[in-house]
């Protein structure tokens, strides 16, 4: 019997692989991308100076480069090595998954066209996002964003240097590609061990027990908040699996849609490692107490 | 050490890219990924190729033993995991995908009554999203059988099918509770098709201790409605036993394959 159940865990923590792996290499190779094309100072030039303008860049950054939870943290990081103003970069980081075309659609067809569900979902994210960039906005301030950053990856110093001048290096695509894989490398094995946990949760969980809780219209919001986290299911399929939960009220399973996209176990390791730590709790505490918030607030009005 | 660890990274990621591509083109597939995901993983695969190639060919400067441990044990998992749910390694036999096949009779006929395809998952949808199911429509559908605490005080089971959306860490048992009165009575984890009508019930009886099953650890029964069956039979364990179901729309029928997933 046990090892059944280590065979379908181990099923399980391949599948969220199979799944998200594409996603944070898409990720890593644009964050590859940005480092080797895209001038600091053009950015800097571009995104607005005051916070609503920063805001509303990353708010609506999903639209313009829709990417899941996995590929938008490499992204971000690399925005923020660039200067993007992190209330921009983070802001985006955590609205970008669920704040694009693709999870709305979904989000619309899971719930069989409850537009409701679909600005209630985007406008707790779009709360949750705004409030943590905005906290994470000191730390810009205060300290040497590049310094506090963990390092980045480099190409190679014989690369790297010859390449902008001139585009004819036939090494450019390589190191571009090593770069890319050499990200995908190191917040991979968040992924990894964040598939592992999430796999062993959902085989050895005492079900019975999450639903009977579930059950309680006090508890089911935190209930369903806290399968997000073990669950760690993408973006842009945890629509289906919250309108699945029938017996929860409309509130919890919005908990569930939200914080998923900005809080789960993966993520958590890939914030440490990309981040401070200050910073790394800020993204995961802060996105928390405001969904916990929003949706309880909401769970008044939704039925 | 730091060449070997480099020359190790960059092997595993070529060797993930191989494996999705392999496995992109199997029947294993199903018991990981919705097969409609077969492209993506598939042009996904060949990007892994090209940039663990590119990273052996010129590796990036830095190593990390942790990072090549994960991707290590991830290796092991995905040959620990093997053909997934499917019965044996045939599994990973290279031949057409099961999913592609003709379209076929929506019905089952049963001493000369048509029973209507359904699989549990696909009637949890149509009754969650609140479709009617006409009184005299009659369903054939298979799952394995689920029984609880709760539903043996009703005197009822459960039939659920594990349904995925993307990929089996999505992937809940869904289905009915069948009311079988005065049929022989089901153990646990017998698959079996049930023949039979859907009836309304007076008032929701929500169900808070199911377990899961073999395939899926999560489960979750329709609470408004249950199935009446007129007759129940036994099956073999199908050999693919996820289906892959999303709410429907009710402008068209539900697309049926003819395979193992339709009822």
């Amino acid at each position: 019997m046990l090892f059944q159940e280590i065979q379908l865990m181990a099923r399980i923590a391949v599948s969220i692989v199979l799944e998200a792996a594409p996603f944070l290499l898409l990720g890593s190779l644009l964050s590859a991308v940005v480092d080797r094309y895209v001038d600091a100072e053009r950015i800097a030039r571009r995104i607005p100076k005051g916070p609503l303008g920063r805001m509303a860049v990353g708010l609506l950054g999903g639209m313009v480069i829709p990417i899941c939870e996995c590929g938008s943290v490499p992204l971000a990081r690399r925005f923020l090595g660039k200067g993007v103003p992190p209330l921009s970069a983070i802001t985006y980081m955590l609205a970008a998954p669920v704040i694009n075309p693709v999870v709305m659609l979904s989000t619309y067809v899971a719930f069989i066209s409850n537009f409701k569900m679909v600005i209630a979902r985007v406008s707790v994210v779009a709360c949750g996002a705004a409030l943590t960039g905005w906290l994470c906005a000191d730390w810009h301030a205060d300290s040497n964003r590049l310094a506090s950053l963990p390092e980045l990856n480099h190409f190679h110093s014989h690369g790297a240097q010859n390449m902008s001048t001139d585009g004819r290096d036939r090494w450019m695509v390589l190191d571009l590609l090593s770069s890319g894989a050499s990200e995908f490398l190191d917040m991979g094995k968040y992924l990894v061990l964040g598939a592992l946990a999430s796999a062993a949760f959902k085989v050895f969980l005492p079900w019975q027990l999450v639903q009977a809780l579930a059950g309680s219209a006090t508890l089911s919001i935190a209930v369903l908040m806290l399968l997000a986290v073990l669950l760690c299911v993408c973006s842009e399929a945890d629509a289906f699996v919250a309108a699945s939960f029938v017996y929860v009220p409309p509130a919890a399973q919005l908990g569930f849609m939200a914080l998923g996209a900005m809080v789960d176990l993966k993520l958590m390791g890939m914030y440490f490692s990309a981040f401070p730590k200050r910073i790394a709790w800020m993204l995961i505490i802060v996105p928390m107490v405001c969904v916990f918030g929003l949706t309880f607030l909401l769970s008044f009005v939704m039925n | 050490m730091k060449r070997v660890l480099l020359a190790l990274d960059g092997m595993l990621v070529l060797g993930l890219g191989l494996y999705m591509l392999l496995l992109s083109q199997t029947e294993a597939y199903v018991a990981f990924m919705n097969p409609k995901f077969r492209p993506f993983t598939a042009a996904a695969a060949v990007g892994f190729c090209i940039v663990g190639a590119a990273f052996l060919v010129r590796p990036d400067g830095r190593t990390d033993a942790l990072r090549t441990l994960c991707f290590v044990i991830l290796a092991v998992l995905a040959l620990h995991a093997g053909s997934g749910s499917l019965k044996n390694a045939g599994g990973f036999a290279v031949k057409a995908p099961p999913e592609v096949r003709i379209d076929p009779d929506p019905h089952v006929l049963r001493d000369g009554d048509p029973y209507l395809k359904s699989n549990p998952a696909r009637l949890f949808l149509l009754l969650q999203t609140g479709h009617s199911t006409p009184s005299d429509q009659r369903y054939v559908t298979r799952g394995i059988v689920k029984r609880s605490v709760q539903l043996d005080q009703l005197g009822k089971f459960a039939l659920l099918r594990g349904n995925m959306v993307c990929c089996l860490a999505d992937a809940i048992a869904m289905g009915m509770m069948v009311a079988a009165d005065g049929l022989p009575p089901l153990r646990d984890g017998d698959w079996v098709v049930v023949f039979g009508r859907v009836q309304t019930l007076p008032e929701p009886s929500p169900i808070t201790d199911l377990g899961g099953t073999r395939e899926v650890p999560f489960s979750m029964v329709y609470d408004k409605a249950l199935l009446v069956a007129e007759a129940i039979e036994p099956m073999e364990r199908p050999r693919f036993p996820y289906v892959f179901e999303l709410p429907p729309s009710g402008k068209s029928p539900p697309r049926l394959t003819g395979g193992d997933d339709d009822y």
